[in-house]
């Protein structure tokens, strides 16, 4: 399955995010990204699918977590 | 022993906040937010399902809103260090704790701030007159404590928080003695920032405090650091929680502190609120029918007292009435509580009180037994 990352900007994001997706039946992974350490200093990340990647920027957006990049 | 001393902070703890605390050691020993190992992610979750419960609690509008403090003083320290600026005015009320008045009075004392003191009164709406006969053009920030830890008096801040809410006036909340005993909504009562001690009512480990608010990007930060977050970057993040999270936060009493808020919704926060007035009232009417017991405290009323009965003995200074029930093998607080504003408007800044208060495992007989070793004193 593709996957990608979505970045964002502390830990307690990416927590918030998990379940905002976990509600909207979207399964995600929390991971650290070793690129976005290097680029934004955070690295808390959730790997979904790529199907669900539009919908879970979507979700996160309209519930105020920044999104910071989204990695493969 | 009989511990009345709850005020200060619970005792005993629950068990199941016990055997929270033994998962840190075996199981969430990992730095929350510092890594990318399952020991720091499973941390983390325990930390942020804390933020959810105590969210919950307090009705906040997000989990962002909740920060986790040293203890309920750093969090007033946070709101009245971080939020006032030069030539702002203050209104404080009559009762407040040296967590509070302290603060206040040295940024007044450095030219910075200038404050006065609101009285507050049994009547609700005179207590509402005096805050709001107070208020100046330079108001910024009315703090109120919202139960006296002595006096035991609740202040309406339902009624304090739709008027600073009518003058765009921030409005703060001194819990210490009231969250986890009176149910506090911030929404509903306009509570722009609440500081409160999670190791009293919320039945946590000591060392833990929360601020609650949503206005956290307002604030300069006390302490400035690493928070895991724009780690590239020398300035701090301005987003909450993080903004005010600097450094290792104190892990083993959040996790305890979650523990505490599930015991109290198991418990029932009215329940136990019920519970221990009653165990007040008891030991109020017992006391009052001795002669020679001054009681100081408010008449434990639902909603108009918390479960505090402050009283003193003729002929013994609070220290010695407090050493007396020591020797019985019964805990009381002797002294000023760091409460001089309360003592001088009971006018026992020279006396101070002996402070009875009572938690969830309290019952009548412990206090049938203080009020018999009071009578035979």
């Amino acid at each position: 399955m593709r996957t990608r990352i979505i970045i964002v900007k502390s830990i307690t994001h990416a927590m918030k995010g998990q379940k905002l997706l976990s509600n909207n039946r979207i399964s995600s992974s929390l991971e650290r990204n070793a690129k976005a350490v290097g680029l934004y200093g955070c690295g808390y990340g959730l790997r979904v699918s790529v199907k669900d990647v539009d919908r879970a920027v979507q979700i996160l957006n309209a519930s105020g977590i920044k999104i910071t990049d989204i990695f493969d | 022993m009989i511990y009345f001393d709850n005020a200060a902070t619970t005792f005993p703890k629950p068990m199941a906040v016990k055997t929270a605390s033994e998962t840190f050691f075996n199981k969430y020993g990992g730095n929350p937010g510092r890594g990318g190992h399952t020991l720091s992610i499973e941390t983390a979750k325990q930390i942020y399902e804390t933020r959810e419960a105590v969210k919950n609690l307090f009705n906040a509008q997000s989990e962002e809103d909740v920060v986790f403090t040293q203890n309920c003083t750093n969090s007033t320290n946070i709101v009245i260090n971080g939020l006032l600026k030069q030539g702002d005015h203050v209104i404080i009320s009559d009762m407040e704790h040296n967590s509070v008045s302290r603060p206040v009075d040295r940024l007044a004392r450095e030219g910075i701030i200038t404050y006065d003191i609101a009285k507050t009164y049994d009547d609700d709406l005179k207590t509402l007159q005096s805050f709001k006969s107070l208020i100046k053009p330079n108001t910024r920030l009315i703090i109120t404590i919202h139960a006296s830890n002595i006096l035991a008096n609740v202040v309406p801040i339902e009624l304090i928080g739709n008027l600073c809410n009518q003058n765009n006036i921030f409005f703060m909340v001194d819990a210490a003695q009231s969250a986890g005993i009176i149910n506090i909504d911030v929404q509903k009562q306009n509570i722009d920032f609440l500081c409160v001690a999670a190791h009293k009512g919320l039945y946590s480990a000591t060392g833990m405090g929360i601020l609650v608010t949503d206005k956290g990007e307002l604030l300069r930060p006390l302490m400035v650091g690493g928070t895991g977050s724009q780690s590239s970057s020398q300035i701090q993040p301005d987003f909450m929680p993080d903004r005010l999270e600097s450094g290792t936060g104190n892990t083993l009493g959040i996790i305890t502190l979650k523990a505490g808020i599930d015991f109290l919704n198991k418990q029932g926060i009215n329940k136990l609120y019920e519970k221990e007035l009653i165990l007040a009232k008891n030991l109020y009417d017992g006391l009052s029918s001795i002669s020679k017991v001054t009681l100081y405290s408010a008449y434990p009323e639902p909603d108009k007292a918390v479960p505090v009965v402050a009283f003193n003995v003729d002929g013994y200074t609070s220290e010695e009435i407090c050493a007396y029930l020591n020797n019985k093998e019964i805990c009381l607080r002797a002294g000023l509580h760091c409460a001089p504003l309360a003592h001088q408007k009971a006018n026992t800044l020279e006396l101070g009180m002996a402070r009875a208060s009572f938690g969830a495992f309290n019952n009548a007989n412990e206090v049938k037994k203080l009020v018999n070793y009071i009578k035979n004193s």
